[in-house]
């Protein structure tokens, strides 16, 4: 039997993107409905992916067109995890999004996007050519947009949308000149390659490029988009964007870097003070936000920041267990950060709690999104038993491995940070437990709001108990990285 | 060791009964608050009695259950371990868990159901932290701890800025904890392993090679829970606005868990190698808290504020003990932890039955409850004598020894300073009966309130305790010394 090709995935979700807006289009417009269909096209994109994700665990990586030289997709173990992270993320979003959209409507556009924008993120991760990857980048970025923009009765949303759609263009246009900087220096576009003769050009072009992917990742100081675009989309696109979306660049920053045989040392460092500047701005900023979802937004920050540091920290000694630790930062990110988004947006939805202040006693309005809010904030802040700690845990610990002075320097500063975050985040936590003496009447939300969001709340239990396949994956896709750009040369 | 006994059984039921108590009493929120009381003195009952068994039915000098040899990455892994050095720990836990829990039955606090299913919690993650034999397993409860207890202050604490309070609690003890984490992790890669054992082997091995910034981490982290001057800053509020059952396991049961740590961790695993360094910094540290709490104590006004700054001092003698870094000192040092759950709690309890009798927290607004209160004061005059460490209690024997390991280690002098200390807290201590008992009557008092019976029952069960623990002070001093300084000498 011969297996499912890499495209798969891709084209099932694509094609359900079609799919769900001429069903919107002719048949009905019922939100639950395409929720339900987009939420099966998901799945099933996530089952023509297992087959790949089972060959990158056993350490057998399939490419697509499996013939031939210049190969377009590849799957690899990192971008097979991200890729599985980024479905099921898709998957709580759009059956959240089933009951949620009633503030928005329009799922005629909606659930397509969202289709779409997964399509691109899956296409960022498996991308093996940088023309390819060029245009996931561009599909992904578009289509997030339109959905920053998606409430577009409200000026701010409008605004936010169009600042995001500016630097986002700004970025992808140099994006497009390093490539085509690259191209003339190495004469190919499929990775990894190493130049014929490494010149200015080649480091002109790699520099372009990272520059994108760091104001795409908004990491610091390119970050300052981040917290508008985030904060004003619909709770169920921020938890996509800053879940997914924004942490998948920093990873492709990490691969291209390897495959395109950047000076290694040289990235590393920058990645560690670009990480310092993230993580400690991310935190401060964080203490002084009185707009909830903006305090996520700056949380994204400084959490990506401490991927950041381990990537670097990775780059620089070579070391694979640092560059594991910094996925598993990731991973564990995306599902606390969509727990945080659409908590917040249940809370949103149900009791109108937009300002920090809104949130004082909702714990008698809405118990279990309260719960599940205050879980993704402690998950966050890096307390067991959830996935917060057992990454965070394991970036100290890689730092640990690499034993240079800088490295504990480098752990100070994450040590510091998650400080300061925790005082950003309790007092939201206390905040929702105050007592309520007005209006504490309680509100029952859907359950197909809150079911996908206690299954994510367990997950990030589960991750944070027993990370060890996760780790092993991410172990897998770290000495892969590090090999991948040695064998192209 | 051996699988086939039925000891590690019991080690394991007396975690998970607080726990199935937790639930019990969560799922039962629609029953009155003084049934899931009952639930929670039941459990706490359990856990004593699965605690005792294990230790009874052991065969060797420890009780494991599970093994806590690791794959390296980091996963915890269920290992639990009772030795000669965590028993009198979790024996200390055990009494003040009954005690307290004994003491809240009839202790009005809102929303019963949360406050005890929390507090079953609170105590089940103090027992876990204890038990641990795995370090990532052993840092998991240690936050449980930081989470339930902040819990308990945020939606129980009694007073208008509990939500202030509990935050700066939060944010102090976490800071330690980070600092506690990064070093246990640096231990863990650096061993390759982390079960205690394992990197206690590898820490000894180095000795005085190991950086001293290693243990002054951890030791940062367990100095914060044991509210060692200068980290001390959360307590003293903390322990006033918690409800009095909170107090008393605060005081009497978390902060032995910071003595247990510098016990375990810096001075057994690290070894006396590696920490040496840190002697005379933990030496001065413990005398300024010794002297600073109790001066604290005389200069507080609040009746439950002093005895709160009493505990500040008393864990300074505690830490006195264990900074002589020698298995007398640091036995002794546990001793008088265990030994100060006992006076605290009582001390606590009679504050709460002065602050329930009375309704009254100000020492000015107080006095003359020598005839009203007789018996009370006579409970009273009890504690403060013990911790004065007045012969015969139980205190005298640990203190005593305290400052001969202080004297035989390399700062006798400083041993001066710890006997100022100690005049002070006879000072604080019965300057608080003598103002309560004989000091002139308040203009304005009141008639006084009925004392809840289970309140006065566990009183009176604490002062008897005492009294009998001081009477066999002798062998249970050496009961425990020899445990202690077995359980040391084999490694751990």
């Amino acid at each position: 039997m011969s297996p499912l090709p890499l495209t798969a995935p891709l084209i099932v979700v694509a094609a359900g993107a079609v799919l769900v807006y001429l069903l919107a289009r002719l048949l009905t417009q019922d939100s639950r409905f395409l929720a339900a269909v987009s939420a099966t096209i998901l799945a099933l994109a996530l089952v023509a992916l297992l087959p790949s994700l089972r060959d990158a665990w056993a350490g057998e990586i399939r490419v697509w067109p499996a013939q031939g030289e210049e190969a377009l997709l590849i799957a690899e173990p990192g971008g097979m995890l991200l890729c599985a992270c980024s479905l099921l993320l898709g998957l709580t979003v759009v059956s959240f999004s089933g009951d949620y959209l009633a503030l928005d409507r329009r799922p005629d556009r909606f659930y397509p996007l969202v289709l779409l924008l997964q399509a691109g993120t899956l296409g960022m991760a498996l991308a093996s050519n940088l023309f390819t990857l060029y245009l996931f980048i561009v599909l992904t970025s578009v289509s997030s947009y339109i959905l920053v923009a998606f409430r577009r009765g409200t000026e701010t949303a409008i605004e936010a949308g169009y600042k995001y759609a500016v630097t986002g263009s700004m970025a992808s246009i140099l994006a497009l000149a390093g490539i085509a900087y690259l191209l003339r220096a190495t004469g190919s576009l499929s990775l990894p390659f190493a130049p014929r003769n490494p010149d200015g050009w080649h480091l002109l072009g790699l520099s372009l490029l990272c520059l994108s992917l760091v104001i795409k990742g908004a990491l610091f100081p390119a970050h300052i988009w981040l917290p508008d675009a985030h904060g004003r989309a619909p709770s169920s696109v921020s938890a996509l964007l800053s879940g997914i979306v924004a942490p998948l660049h920093l990873y492709l920053l990490l691969k291209l870097g390897l495959a395109l045989d950047a000076p290694l040392v040289t990235l590393g460092w920058l990645l560690v003070a670009i990480a310092c500047g993230s993580m400690l701005v991310g935190s401060l900023m964080s203490l002084r936000q009185s707009y909830g979802k903006r305090l996520l937004g700056y949380s994204t920050i400084s959490q990506v920041g401490y991927a950041t540091l381990a990537f670097g920290f990775g780059l620089v000694f070579g070391e694979p267990q640092a560059i594991a630790a910094g996925l598993v930062l990731l991973v564990a990110h995306a599902l606390l950060k969509g727990l945080a988004f659409m908590s917040k947006g249940v809370l949103h939805f149900y009791c109108g709690a937009t300002q920090l202040d809104d949130l004082d006693g909702l714990w008698q309005r809405a118990p279990v999104a309260s719960g599940l809010f205050a879980v993704a904030l402690v998950g966050l802040a890096g307390m067991p038993p959830l996935a917060g700690f057992a990454a965070k845990a394991g970036i100290l610990w890689s730092l640990a491995r690499v034993g240079h002075l800088s490295a504990y320097l480098g752990a100070g500063v994450l040590l510091v940070s998650s400080l300061i975050s925790l005082g950003a985040y309790l007092p939201l936590i206390a905040r929702l437990l105050r007592p309520r003496s007005t209006d504490s009447e309680m509100v029952r939300p859907s359950p197909w709001m809150q079911l996908p969001l206690v299954l994510l709340a367990l997950g990030s239990v589960i991750l944070g108990l027993w990370p060890t396949p996760i780790w092993e994956m991410a172990l897998r896709a770290a000495r892969f990285l590090l090999t991948w750009g040695a064998h192209g040369g | 060791m051996s699988n086939s006994s039925w000891a590690p059984i019991a080690l394991l039921l007396s975690l998970v009964a607080p726990c199935l108590g937790a639930v019990c009493v969560g799922l039962g929120r629609s029953r009155p608050g003084r049934w899931a009381g009952g639930v929670a003195l039941t459990s706490a009952l359990l856990l004593s009695l699965a605690l005792a068994l294990a230790w009874l039915a052991r065969d060797g000098e420890a009780v494991l259950f599970g093994d806590g040899v690791n794959a390296g990455m980091l996963a915890p892994r269920l290992a639990l371990r009772l030795d000669g050095l965590s028993l009198p720990f979790a024996l200390n836990l055990a009494l003040v868990a009954i005690l307290s829990l004994w003491y809240a039955l009839d202790y009005a606090v809102a929303q019963a159901q949360s406050f005890h299913a929390l507090m079953l919690l609170f105590v089940a993650s103090m027992l876990g932290a204890l038990l641990a034999d795995e370090l990532i397993l052993f840092a998991l409860f240690w936050e449980g701890m930081l989470l339930t207890s902040s819990l308990l202050l945020l939606r129980h604490g009694d007073s208008p800025n509990a939500e202030s309070v509990t935050l700066r609690y939060f944010i102090y003890t976490q800071a330690g904890s980070l600092a506690l984490l990064g070093g246990l992790l640096w231990l863990a890669v650096r061993a390759e392993s982390t079960s205690p054992q394992m990197v206690s082997l590898w820490a000894q091995q180095q000795g005085a090679s190991l950086p001293w910034v290693i243990p002054a981490a951890l030791a940062v982290g367990f100095l914060v829970k044991m509210a060692i001057v200068p980290l001390h800053g959360w307590l003293p509020d903390a322990h006033a606005i918690a409800p009095m059952p909170l107090t008393i396991l605060l005081a009497a049961a978390m902060l032995a868990m910071g003595g247990y740590g510098m016990a375990r961790f810096v001075f057994g695993m690290v070894g006396p190698g590696g920490v040496a360094a840190l002697q005379t910094p933990l030496m001065v540290l413990a005398i300024t808290s010794q002297i600073l709490g109790a001066l604290m104590g005389l200069a507080s006004r609040d009746i439950k504020r002093i005895v709160a700054y009493s505990s500040i001092s008393q864990m300074g003698y505690a830490l006195l003990g264990i900074a002589s870094f020698s298995s007398e000192g640091l036995s002794a040092g546990v001793m008088h932890i265990w030994s100060h759950g006992i006076v605290k709690s009582l001390l606590f309890m009679v504050i709460g039955l002065v602050i329930a009798a009375t309704s009254r927290r100000q020492i000015s607004r107080l006095g003359g409850l020598g005839k009203r209160l007789p018996r009370v004061m006579l409970a009273l005059g009890i504690g403060a004598l013990a911790i004065s460490g007045l012969p015969p209690f139980i205190t005298f024997a640990s203190e005593w020894r305290i400052l001969l390991a202080d004297l035989a280690s390399t700062h006798p002098a400083l041993v001066v300073l710890a006997f100022v200390g100690i005049v002070l807290t006879s000072c604080y201590a019965l300057a608080l009966v003598g103002r309560l008992a004989w000091g002139s009557a308040p203009e304005d008092s009141e008639p006084l309130q009925p004392i809840p019976r289970s309140m006065a029952l566990s009183t009176l069960a604490t002062v008897i305790l005492l009294i009998l623990v001081s009477l066999a002070g002798y062998p249970l001093t050496i009961w425990l010394g020899g445990l202690i300084t077995s359980a040391m000498g084999s490694g751990a």
